[in-house]
């Protein structure tokens, strides 16, 4: 075996291809954001730098990178520091396990392989591994509160701690209808299974179940109606008021990063993943780029996610705390067990 | 890739050796809390070298995800300043800590020197699939669907008595967090 | 299909190296004013002098809600390995007495779950 075939070399070479994809996804994604939030308000966006302001990503983050750097007197220089480096990290380590694209068989040889899926880890536990790298996230939030010393940071951040755990919970228990469907954890499985028996979401669990993960999922990256970390109009930014220049764009960039991860995770569980609609199945079955074209139905598909990301916090208030804790506890979890009865009578009577 | 096996386990072991004196020594409590948390993900990924990947997952979503935020919350949220802590760790209990660690690293270079050196290397290989149904050749392969046919099949009694377990915990919770609220009103 | 963990490792180091790089980066390039303003690095408040500091104590409810995610999260990773080898369970023909033995169980928890409902312990205090 040459050097150049080590499977080192070639998941350095898968990562960096991902990260430039994703962190150029997440860029544009703010640009998207800013864009729809002004049009939602009737007003044009960013249209200064380049056409349709279409280099306002690159623009910001030199802006980032330029700004005067504060480190205020009071924090835990460590733990400050840390803080915005576990949730990049955490962001970083989400999107390895999604598998962005079916195994292809190229009609040439690439560095002595032939067959390429986009994706870094292949775990047998997929799902899990990612509910268990995201309950990591948790930390560089609470971190950055506390290591702040600041009381809105503080406040934000136990806010926001408290929230995530608690949706958690349903988002945890809200998949199990689809692995009881797929009778798997890994991702790439469950794409399989759906394209066997069709979409999860059209199925009696999955509706549900998908209902409970997506509510969960907006209160997971802490989106609008459930910002309450950063609640702008009582707790200036929350978490991260100390954080300014990169150290802010790194909380910003893992943000991004995980809807980004989340709008491909919906649609892996629930809308089929790389499924190509039944019309064209015949029109591309044995050609090689014949999963190219389902990979572009699979970026669509999250792209709609990710639309929706931005109409629904540009369409709903923030809910206050309690109605957030209530809505948590005494709704989505009930809803998520009563999927779990339903997905098992459902499997069983079928 | 054996050998890769043997320095990841090696690897993890010094991380979680250094993160279990990191609990025991540093003076803020918030930190020595996120030395457990470090120490429990090295412990998953130990398992994870080890080859009991679902074992891995659930350390990392029961113990880091849940279990050590409750400890950070409340060690974070009953007033904890620097200045509490100066004068905790007398000279005389430190030098007897640098000397344990230095002991105790030592015996890790020795137990890496010996299994390197020697041809026993640590066992991964377990049995990790077995045919349930030849009939229909249907196999049950992965930690989480053997531990599940062991689990549901034969521990059944256990299993049921584990929710019996968790109802007394959360009506232990309740209670506890009740009686003390009533006391300050 | 034991899945190997070094490439988690990598991209672990590989997460960690682009936010030590990008923080270095930028405070290498960021501009450097000989004397910051005085009131810059200190803490952040709406326009007041800042007074105490951020190590106060919190309301119980928080801990009770971690205490609560907890003992439900337990329960949820014991739902894992039932959910996904339930199939296979149904193929050899005992679905139904695994299906039985896992509604048991969450039944139990339910009586904890309304328990928890009926004291209250989950009600936030409403400020109407």
């Amino acid at each position: 075996m040459e050097w150049y075939q080590s499977e080192i070399l070639w998941s350095l070479i898968k990562i960096l291809v991902l990260f430039f994809l994703i962190i150029t996804g997440a860029g544009y994604y703010t640009l998207m954001e800013r864009k729809g939030a002004g049009y939602f308000q009737l007003r044009y966006g960013p249209n200064r730098a380049g056409i349709w302001g279409i280099f306002q990503p690159l623009a910001d983050g030199i802006k980032f990178l330029l700004k005067q750097e504060t480190l205020p007197k009071h924090v835990d220089v460590y733990l400050f520091l840390l803080a915005p480096a576990i949730s990049v990290i955490t962001a970083v380590l989400l999107w390895s396990t999604i598998p962005f694209t079916p195994l292809i068989d190229l009609p040439f040889e690439v560095l002595g392989k032939s067959q390429v899926a986009l994706q870094v880890l292949n775990p047998g536990s997929g799902i899990l591994l990612l509910f268990a790298i995201s309950s990591l996230s948790v930390y560089g939030v609470m971190l950055a509160g506390w290591s702040s010393n600041n009381k809105y940071s503080l406040l934000g951040a136990v806010r926001s701690t408290a929230q995530m755990i608690s949706y958690e919970l349903s988002l945890s228990l809200s998949i199990i209808g689809v692995i009881m469907m797929a009778g798997h954890f890994d991702l790439y499985r469950i794409i399989e299974a759906q394209n066997e028996n069709g979409w999860f979401f059209l199925s009696v669990p999955g509706f549900l179940g998908f209902f409970v993960f997506i509510v969960a999922l907006f209160a997971e990256t802490n989106r609008l109606p459930f910002d309450l970390a950063e609640a702008e109009s009582e707790l200036v930014v929350g978490f991260h008021t100390e954080y300014g220049a990169f150290k802010f764009a790194l909380f910003f960039v893992a943000e991004y990063m995980n809807m980004i991860t989340v709008s491909f995770l919906t649609v892996i569980l629930f809308f089929g993943g790389w499924n190509i609609p039944f019309f064209l199945r015949d029109m591309v079955s044995g050609m090689w780029w014949g999963p190219l074209v389902g990979v572009l139905f699979f970026v669509f598909k999250a792209m709609f996610f990710m639309f929706l990301f931005i109409w629904v916090r540009w369409s709903l208030p923030r809910f206050r705390y309690d109605q957030l804790m209530n809505i948590g506890w005494k709704y989505l979890l009930p809803m998520a067990l009563i999927q779990i009865f339903m997905a098992g009578i459902y499997l069983y009577l079928k | 890739m054996e050998n890769i096996r043997e320095i990841l386990f090696f690897l993890f072991a010094f991380v979680m050796m250094g993160a279990s004196f990191g609990v025991i020594l540093h003076k803020n409590p918030v930190k020595s809390a996120l030395f457990l948390v470090v120490f429990f993900v090295s412990l998953a990924s130990l398992y994870g070298v080890l080859g009991a990947e679902f074992l891995a997952v659930l350390q990392v979503l029961v113990y880091v995800g849940a279990i050590m935020v409750l400890f950070l919350f409340v060690i974070m949220l009953i007033a904890v300043r620097d200045e509490n802590f100066e004068n905790i760790g007398a000279n005389k209990g430190k030098t007897m800590v640098v000397f344990l660690l230095v002991l105790a690293f030592t015996m890790q270079f020795a137990a890496l020197a010996s299994v390197l050196s020697s041809d026993d290397k640590i066992n991964t290989k377990t049995e990790y699939s077995k045919t349930i149904d030849s009939a229909q050749n249907l196999t049950i392969e992965g930690n989480a669907e053997v531990l599940s046919f062991h689990l549901f099949e034969k521990y059944i009694l256990p299993f049921e008595l584990i929710s019996i377990v968790l109802l007394i915990g959360v009506i232990g919770a309740v209670v506890i967090a009740k009686k003390n609220r009533r006391r300050l009103e | 299909m034991i899945t190997e963990i070094w490439p988690i490792i990598i991209q672990f180091l590989f997460g960690l190296g682009f936010a030590a790089l990008i923080l270095t980066a930028a405070h290498i390039i960021r501009p450097k004013r000989r004397k910051p303003a005085d009131s810059h690095p200190e803490t952040f408040e709406c326009g007041i002098p800042f007074s105490g500091d951020a190590r106060g104590m919190f309301n119980i409810q928080f801990y009770i809600v971690a205490m609560l995610f907890i003992l439900f999260d337990i329960e949820a990773v014991f739902l894992y390995p039932w959910a996904v080898s339930f199939l296979k369970f149904k193929a050899i023909g005992s679905a139904g007495f695994v299906l039985v033995e896992m509604f048991v169980f969450l039944i139990i928890l339910l009586l904890g779950y309304f328990y928890i409902i009926r004291k209250g312990a989950l009600d936030w205090e409403d400020p109407e």
